[in-house]
């Protein structure tokens, strides 16, 4: 009997209301912390002016290298290949870009990015992501990825592609330029933008060297982006 | 069951009823807080994780990284962080960013130079540290810095920390994005 007596008086229940305290301030601190984006990341190769080790293999002597560059200015995109320019697609000015702004959107793109240097001057760092983004969508990133494809179907061998932009153009604009022409869609060429965006990467199977397996992989269309100086 | 655990349950029964009671008379019982305790262990523990492994700041006030589709995984390494006011290496401050662009007094040789002076010694400090901290974990030391910069940063900053980021011997460059769905891009 006196067992289960003492037994009674130890059944007094923990005191959590310290814990509790501790708790309900260390939540919401850790909630304002907390950073709820994923972060990724893209490999490049350093711009060709620098003097660091060079990881670069000599290319192949007989036969002609693509040495594709595309450059980003305010009026579009510049595409050299094979040594030259290559010409405005159909629907663009002769003499202008390769490949010129879309026509449909009508955005002044070069006052777009102005107005982000302004909003970022200013402290806005939403108003100018948001500038950058509206800048952007007047590029024909669709016709784009057509003549990387183009070109990718006559060079399968090639991933490298230089990558410059105009000193003024937002960093933005480059990552998404690697975007489009690093992995090969679904199709080689698209007619509408909704179905170019909404597309899935082609998938090949490589096998993977650790363990000899099979696995899918996005294919490459120049998935090794080489940052050029700037002129 | 063993004839004392019974006897203790039977002593409990009665007593929450009892306890009930009392709060029900006078209100001074003590709520039952388990069920509400579990739930915020539980989120606690969540959020101590996810606080852990964030290695890269890729937005703050003055900083926002691009956003990309790009697929592979940060890893810890040299960083150098362009955002719209300093140069960071390591999160220490390099050398300030004026309207997207360093003063040219901080570059050798004038302002079409790609040098950039303070922060290529930062960037050599980084670079013999981590060489360091490497030997003495016996593993290999990777010529690798990431660069997070913010996404209305003129390309021509870039390339300068890029080139003096080249002098000072680091050769790979990874650029930290933020995750995005595909699709997202086109929605305008």
């Amino acid at each position: 009997m006196s067992r289960s007596k003492r037994m009674e008086e130890e059944e007094q229940e923990l005191d959590l209301a310290p814990i509790m305290n501790m708790v309900v301030i260390l939540i919401p601190l850790l909630l304002l912390s907390v950073v709820f984006v994923q972060v990724a990341v893209i490999n490049i190769t350093a711009p060709k002016l620098s003097m660091g080790p060079q990881s670069d293999t000599p290319p192949d002597e007989d036969k002609k290298p693509l040495n594709l560059t595309v450059t980003i200015a305010p009026n579009g995109f510049r595409i050299a290949a094979e040594g030259g320019n290559l010409k405005a697609v159909a629907g663009c000015p002769e003499g202008g870009p390769t490949i010129c702004l879309r026509s449909d959107k009508n955005v002044d793109v070069a006052a777009k990015f102005g107005d982000a240097r302004k909003y970022v001057a200013g402290g806005d760092l939403k108003a100018a992501g948001d500038s950058i983004e509206e800048g952007l969508t007047a590029f024909n990133w669709r016709v784009l990825y057509n003549e990387l494809a183009k070109l990718k179907a006559r060079f399968p061998e090639e991933t490298v592609m230089n990558v410059s932009a105009d000193p003024d153009i937002p960093f933005g604009a480059v990552v998404r330029l690697m975007d489009v022409a690093r992995y090969q869609l679904d199709k080689e060429a698209y007619d509408a933008d909704k179905a170019f965006w909404d597309a899935s990467y082609k998938k090949v199977k490589v096998k993977d060297e650790s363990d000899g397996q099979f696995k899918e992989k996005p294919a490459d269309l120049f998935s090794d982006p080489v940052l050029a100086i700037a002129q | 069951m063993s004839e004392q655990q019974a006897d203790i349950w039977n002593e409990v029964k009665p007593n929450r009823g009892k306890r009930r009671k009392r709060r029900d008379e006078g209100g001074s019982g003590s709520m039952n807080i388990n069920s509400l305790m579990d739930i915020m262990v539980i989120i606690l523990v969540f959020l101590l994780k996810s606080y852990g492994d964030e290695p890269l700041k890729v937005e703050a006030e003055d900083l926002k990284a691009p956003s990309s589709m790009a697929e592979l995984t940060p890893k810890d390494m040299t960083t150098v962080s362009i955002t719209q006011k300093a140069i960071l290496v390591d999160d220490k401050m390099a050398a300030p960013v004026k309207n997207g662009a360093v003063d040219k007094s901080m570059k050798k040789g004038g302002e079409n130079a790609l040098m950039i002076t303070p922060l290529f010694e930062k960037l050599n400090e980084a670079v013999k540290r981590k060489k360091r901290e490497k030997e003495l974990m016996r593993q290999d030391y990777e010529p690798v810095v990431t660069i997070i910069a913010d996404q209305a940063i003129p390309y021509r900053l870039v390339t300068e920390v890029m080139f003096t980021a080249g002098q000072a011997e680091l050769s790979q460059f990874k650029i930290a994005v933020i995750k995005k769905a595909r699709p997202s891009f086109g929605a305008n």
